[in-house]
């Protein structure tokens, strides 16, 4: 159903699928953000190796709301317009945590394989 | 936590779309703010780094699109993707599935049917503008000598309860201009009158009636207070809706017209709003008449005279049912409290010195009755009319709710053993990382996937149900056309589908709850159940057992009842007889001259040996409506008795075989004032029959005349009149000597036949047609249908509880023959094995025999006093049987012994015939 762009791009690269939720809410776990502070985050984190656009951002943004790991805070933006930022709840804490540390097991794991071969 | 979050997330999309769809706007206008602040700054100009912003979006609406998508999607699809994946394993479950669903579409469809009835018939409130401010007064206690319904019942349909609910006419006038508590204080009875040659039903309202229902006019206008000026005037009727359509054709020129009510010409005013019933279920009135109307004067017959309404004058005739309505923010306690003094007040001070004659304590005891305002919401729910669809529709409830019951526990049983089966499926989805929520999801699906085809299945059946339920005693009259409810199949589906959900889940909870290494090395070891869900099951079978066990001891003294009923001797020779009623004809009441004229007629058709006739159909239980209240012997200290009267042809004793125990009949020209009673009212005096004869009685009559002086001048043998059961005293009197006298009622005629009478049936209705072509005749039948109608309700009773006993026996061998079925397919390596170290098959079959031992004896017990309960609730309904009847029990513990040991015969056998070393190679 989603439709993944390729891999064009020398710099550029599609955000492994099921990390995109990994990586949002370790964006907001430092401090709560909207949903635009979120994407120049991430591709500032990752040097522009990752860039998300809108129509993927949101759906996950609005999925993990839904899943009780975000809540939204609504806060007056610069120019007095209601902005609603994104932060992590208790339960979204957890997750986070858990998904933490089956993602080092993962990388670790593949990292063996690809060192040992 | 995530299925918290997602039953939220859905509850919001599907009732709170908009709020996603603002926090969407947000998000997004957001974005291009921000973006295109940040273009600006860069050196874009606002209108260039918006368009910039935009583009970059890529797309606002397919954004939103995918958010909606996303957050609809999630719950739905998985939904939907456990429901396919049910349906696909359930169909290749065939028998299983059509089982389950059949038995699941059954109890729903029967529930569905006895829930709409019961709506319709018990429950719905009248199609009025705030029912519930509606109250009906009533005014239970003793009553004034004289003040009855009358004892001839087709002088007055019996539409509306008992004397407790009747009030004279000068207390409804009194009561009226005094009340405060009610916005209007309404009175209304019933009457039949002769429509072309058809018996209608008319009503008596007062001016108040239409306003304190709050009824508006379809057509004209209603009666109102300017109708109720001056009692003995009428001159206005108002056409119920249907009547208007029927006769007139919804014809808006008939106002204005004249119709004539017996013999009275009246200006048809306007028409009730459609839908209007008045206020008993099932009365479908032709019309609305004044209160205040007086017919043209009848020479009544003296039995007659006291209860002829309507009368304005008499405060010993209570005729009218009174209705008012609660002002508003006014309870029924405060307006009980406002309406007693005065009610009080008018009994003792206007009511009471009428009461001369009466013992001192009768009098106080009168002067104490209290006034009760009953909830009108749903009008007359006394009526008499409503009682035996109301007795019934209790019984069926019971019953269909235990169906119900039924069918959920056998469902339960069956998809624990699906659950069982799969297990090891289950534990191999667990022991990979399915959460307990995805697995209660995906075993839910199942009993859903089951329900909601039984759901559809159950509309067809619940119609089929309803549609029998015409044979039901009570039915037809209180609901001519009742129809499926929405409502009522909207409780009974969603009682089903919740029941199969909890059902559903209690497997999961043991499941979900084991770990999946032991669930697995459960399913290593070819699918041992845990002892708690053996002992769920075993509990299922025991229970099944007890109320199959209930049902049919139930069954056994229905039966027994019925059997004992229609062995019962009526008291009269009904053989070759066929009966029918002679509404009043030409509007007026029947004539003493009508009578020789039929008679003479129906005397003269060939192969009949004798015509009587009588006021009382015999042997009809709903015209046991009226009686004398008070019958007195002079000279006697006995109490005064309530006493059936009829008014008979002389010869009617001699040609229904009735023994005459002292004195005389009857003879062909008599007084009027002589009268013959029966053994029971001979012995409640402590009198020999021929000691009563020549002693007078003391009768209520007419206000301001004097009691009638009454001579007995024989006795007969008793004889049932109404109800089989039932021996009342009666007192008869002669009708026919003077010509020219009416009785206010109906005629019921009897023709004895020297051929088959179902033969007779069309030549008396020809006979009469060629005598009078106006005269109406109703109830038309054989003696020997009027008394297989007569106990209907027990036949019913008996017959619905030998069906739901089947049903539920049937159901208890699946039930035991499933468990042990099943245990022994699950201990078939133990069998084997001792088969091999050489245990006789006496012994193997044994096992299971003890197993179906212990659940059919505690089975029985839990039964036997679930039986007796429900025998003792139904006292009303037995006849010559205890509730606890030992022939009943024990026939029945005979026929659960027999199914239980037929259940378990299969598995037994398939036990001692397993192969041991089949089973040992499979180790």
């Amino acid at each position: 159903m989603t439709r993944q762009p390729k891999d064009s791009d020398a710099g550029k690269l599609n955000i492994p699928q099921g990390t995109l939720d990994l990586l949002i809410m370790t964006i907001v776990r430092r401090e709560p953000l909207h949903g635009y502070g979120i994407a120049q985050r991430l591709t500032a984190l990752t040097r522009g190796t990752f860039q998300i656009n809108p129509g993927s951002l949101f759906p996950a943004l609005y999925a993990l709301e839904r899943d009780g790991k975000l809540r939204v805070e609504e806060r007056p933006s610069e120019n007095n317009r209601p902005a609603r930022y994104y932060a992590l709840t208790a339960f979204g804490r957890k997750e986070l945590e858990q998904a933490e540390k089956r993602w080092e097991r993962v990388t670790a794991a593949i990292t063996a394989v690809l060192q040992g071969a | 936590m995530t299925l918290y979050y997602r039953i939220r997330s859905l509850v919001r999309w599907l009732f709170r779309r908009d709020e996603i769809e603002r926090a969407l706007d947000a998000d997004l206008e957001d974005s291009i703010e921000r973006s295109a602040a940040e273009k600006m700054r860069a050196g874009m100009s606002e209108k260039e780094a918006r368009r910039a912003a935009r583009i970059e979006l890529g797309g606002v609406e397919q954004t939103k699109d995918r958010v909606r998508e996303t957050l609809a999607l999630g719950p739905i699809e998985k939904l939907v993707s456990d429901l396919s994946y049910a349906f696909r394993t359930l169909s290749r479950q065939k028998t299983f599935t059509t089982v389950t669903v059949l038995t699941l579409a059954l109890g729903m469809g029967v529930n569905v049917a006895i829930l709409s009835l019961t709506e319709q018939v018990l429950l719905r409130p009248l199609p009025v503008p705030e029912p519930d401010r509606l109250v009906s007064l009533t005014s239970p206690g003793p009553v004034m000598v004289g003040m009855a319904s009358s004892p001839y019942p087709s002088a007055r349909p019996s539409l509306s309860g008992g004397p407790d609910t009747v009030f004279s006419y000068p207390m409804f006038r009194d009561l009226e201009r005094a009340q405060t508590p009610f916005t209007g204080l309404a009175a209304h009875t019933f009457f039949q009158y002769s429509d072309k040659a058809r018996l209608a039903t008319g009503v008596f309202v007062s001016g108040s009636y239409f306003s304190v229902l709050g009824l508006q006019p379809a057509l004209g206008r209603l009666l109102g207070p300017q109708d109720d000026a001056v009692d003995g005037e009428a001159e206005s009727i108002v056409l119920s809706h249907a009547y208007w359509q029927s006769e007139f054709g919804g014809d808006p020129a008939v106002v204005g017209r004249t119709l004539l009510v017996k013999n009275v010409p009246l200006t048809i005013v306007g028409v009730a709003p459609p839908g209007f019933n008045v206020m008993a279920v099932s009365a479908r009135p032709s019309v609305f008449v004044q209160i205040t109307i007086l017919f043209p004067d009848e020479k009544l017959h003296p039995f007659v005279q006291p209860v002829l309404v309507p009368n304005h004058d008499a405060r010993n005739n209570s005729w009218v049912h009174l209705l008012g309505r609660l002002k508003q923010a006014v309870t029924r306690e405060q307006a009980a409290a406002a309406m007693n003094p005065l009610y009080r007040a008018i009994l003792s001070e206007v009511e009471a010195p009428m009461l001369a004659a009466a013992y001192e304590p009768q009098r106080e005891a009168f002067r104490t009755r209290t006034l009760v305002l009953e909830p009108g919401a749903r009008g007359q729910t006394r009526s008499e009319i409503l009682s035996p669809a109301r007795n019934s529709l209790e019984l069926l409830l019971a019953v269909s709710g235990a169906v119900l019951l039924l069918c959920c526990a056998n469902v339960a049983g069956l998809l624990q053993l699906r659950a069982t089966a799969r297990s090891g499926e289950l534990a191999v989805r667990a022991s990979l990382g399915a959460t307990r929520m995805r697995l209660a999801s995906l075993l839910l699906a199942e009993p859903l996937a089951l329900a909601v085809p039984a759901a559809l299945l159950s509309l067809p059946i619940a119609w089929l149900a309803l549609r029998g339920a015409r044979i039901v005693p009570g039915i037809p009259a209180a609901a001519p056309d009742a129809t499926l409810s929405g409502a009522a199949a909207l409780v009974a589906i969603s009682v089903a589908l919740v029941t199969a959900l909890i059902v559903g889940l209690l497997p999961v909870r043991d499941l979900t709850r084991t770990k999946p290494g032991s669930a697995l090395q459960t399913y290593g070891a070819r699918h041992t159940t845990t002892k708690k869900v053996a002992r769920f099951r075993t509990a299922l079978a025991t229970a099944h057992v007890a109320l199959s066990m209930a049902l049919l001891a139930v069954m056994g003294i229905f039966t027994q009842s019925l059997a004992n009923i229609a062995r019962l001797d009526p008291g009269v020779n009904i053989d070759s007889v066929i009966m029918f009623q002679v509404p009043p004809p030409n509007g007026l009441s029947t004539h003493g001259d009508d009578i020789p004229r039929l008679t003479e007629a129906l005397e003269t058709m060939p192969g009949v040996s004798g015509v009587t006739w009588s006021m009382r159909p015999l042997l009809s239980p709903d015209a046991s409506g009226g009686r004398f209240p008070q019958l007195t012997l002079e000279g006697s200290d006995a109490e005064a008795v309530r006493t059936s009267a009829d008014i008979v042809s002389p010869n009617f004793f001699q040609t229904f075989g009735v023994e005459l125990l002292a004195g005389r009949e009857f003879m062909g020209t008599e007084r009027l004032e002589h009268v013959i009673v029966n053994r029971r009212l001979t012995e409640h005096f402590g009198l020999s029959p021929a000691e009563i004869v020549g002693r007078n009685v003391r009768l209520p009559a007419a206000a301001g005349s004097r009691p009638l002086p009454v001579q007995i001048v024989g006795v007969v043998e008793d004889m049932t009149y109404g109800k089989v059961t039932n021996i009342e005293p009666q007192m008869f009197n002669v009708g026919a000597a003077e010509a020219g006298l009416s009785y206010g009622g109906a005629t019921t005629f009897y023709v004895r036949a020297t051929r088959p009478p179902d033969d007779l049936l069309n030549a008396v209705r020809e006979t009469i047609a060629r005598l009078d072509t106006t005269m109406a005749i109703t109830n038309l039948r054989t003696m020997e249908q009027q008394i297989r109608e007569n106990i209907a309700p027990e036949r019913f009773v008996a017959g619905a509880s030998t069906a739901f006993a089947v049903l539920a026996t049937v159901l208890a061998g699946l039930g035991l023959y499933g468990v042990l079925a099943y245990s022994v397919a699950q201990r078939s390596r133990e069998i084997g094995l001792r088969v091999a170290l050489g245990a006789p098959l006496t012994r193997i079959r044994g096992m299971v025999l003890r197993q179906v031992t212990r659940m059919a004896v505690i089975g029985v017990v839990f039964g036997v006093v679930a039986a007796w309960f429900v025998g003792r609730a139904a006292r009303s309904l037995l006849f010559g049987v205890e509730a606890a009847d030992p022939l009943a029990i024990v026939a029945a513990a005979a026929v659960v012994a027999a199914v239980t040991l037929g259940a378990a015969y299969l598995p037994a056998r398939r036990a001692s015939r397993v192969d041991p070393m089949s089973v040992l190679r499979d180790e």
